[in-house]
């Protein structure tokens, strides 16, 4: 069991994560968008939704107002090669997609394969602490250089009471996310199904 | 004034004891669970002194209860629910004076290996553990890892825990739980 220790007084040369975020000193998000025109035509919509079960209660998470713009999200981290995370660095958030748990996001990406290595709620941030729970991933999103949007599925994460994940679900809701997807973005390109593939198939 | 004199005393001095006594001593209600572990601090900065467990369920304003400490074992008598190791630590000494104060954090959200749900009377074992430093960078977060030992056993750590249950409700406790480990 990895944990961390701190030395009272703190070291100061530590620097959380948190105000990096906060003050963009990381790479930016995969932006979200609701038209086409928002989007070059080397780019592709990513659908999809990420579902906590149980969700997360009303003031489960202990956020400072700096971060208070994460409640209620997961960030999902992403890279263009699969790898294992042993720890996180800030360059890691570049690029995450910024999820509200229990809602659909849309968000552009690069017309070619990504993966998700993992999600990370941010529990208690106030001060120097920094407490996060973290969503097991390794999922590959199979983008294809032709297509326009991507629906990647519902991801649904079972947890215990100490927010261990006991069980990880892919759900295919493509015919509801297609409707409402085309409310948003109308009927000119199609919408294709690539659910999310466990990368260990891809090994 | 002699004889409130004497009460007074007797009464400081049974105040006195009462607080020092084992946390053992001071419950009397056996419809808890003992929950126990061990951890060897021999690689660490510091003795262990203090150890506190978070109750993750039933859900509570004051989650955390702070263990009884003797020789690197530690234990608590719990309510039930669902509970695990939050931190744990120490104060560097040494001879008279004392140094920077060590709080060891173990991640608050997935159960970690001392994890442990208190569901009817009797002894939880969370296990004995070995504390490792880990070398990280002067920019990055201090870390170590608890090794899972074998050393002391479940068995050895109740017989210690059995001089202070003597003649307490969890004698008969912890003796059957030590039959069981025969």
């Amino acid at each position: 069991m990895i944990g961390i220790y701190k030395i009272k007084p703190v070291k100061w040369a530590v620097m959380p994560f948190v105000a990096l975020l906060i003050t963009s000193c990381v790479g930016a998000p995969k932006l979200p968008i609701t038209s086409f025109s928002q989007m070059d035509n080397k780019e592709t919509v990513v659908v999809g939704r990420i579902e906590l079960v149980p969700p997360l209660e009303k003031d489960e998470q202990e956020l400072s107002f700096t971060v208070k713009k994460y409640r209620g999200k997961t960030l999902l981290i992403t890279d263009e090669t699969y790898r294992e995370l042993d720890d996180l660095n800030p360059g890691d958030f570049s690029g995450r997609i910024e999820a509200a748990l229990g809602k659909t996001f849309y968000v552009k990406a690069p017309h070619k394969p990504f993966y998700i290595l993992a999600g990370v709620i941010f529990m208690r941030v106030a001060g120097t602490t920094n407490e996060r729970a973290y969503l097991p991933a390794g999922f590959k999103i199979d983008i294809k250089p032709n297509d326009k949007a991507v629906y990647i599925g519902t991801v649904r994460y079972y947890r215990d009471e100490f927010f261990k994940i006991t069980k990880v679900e892919i759900k295919d809701n493509y015919e509801e996310e297609n409707t409402e997807f085309r409310k948003l973005f109308g009927n000119k390109f199609k919408l294709r199904k690539e659910l999310v593939d466990i990368v260990r198939n891809h090994k | 004034m002699r004889r409130m004199r004497s009460v007074f005393v007797i009464l400081l001095a049974s105040i006195i004891m009462h607080g020092c006594a084992p946390l053992i001593k001071r419950i009397d209600d056996t419809n808890r669970g003992i929950v126990i572990g061990y951890i060897d601090m021999d690689e660490a900065p510091t003795k262990l002194e203090f150890v506190d467990i978070y109750q993750a369920l039933p859900k509570t304003k004051e989650p955390y209860w702070g263990c009884a400490i003797d020789d690197g074992m530690f234990y608590h008598i719990l309510p039930f629910g669902s509970y695990q190791v939050s931190s744990f630590g120490g104060v560097e000494r040494f001879l008279i004076f004392s140094g920077a104060s060590y709080v060891y954090n173990m991640p608050d959200y997935g159960a970690n290996e001392t994890s442990v749900r208190v569901k009817k009377p009797g002894i939880y074992y969370v296990g004995s553990y070995k504390y490792k430093k880990i070398k990280t960078g002067f920019f990055s977060p201090n870390k170590f890892d608890l090794i899972k030992t074998d050393k002391p056993t479940e068995r050895e750590l109740l017989k210690r825990l059995t001089k202070d249950a003597a003649g307490t409700p969890w004698e008969p406790v912890i003796r059957k739980r030590l039959e069981e480990l025969k």
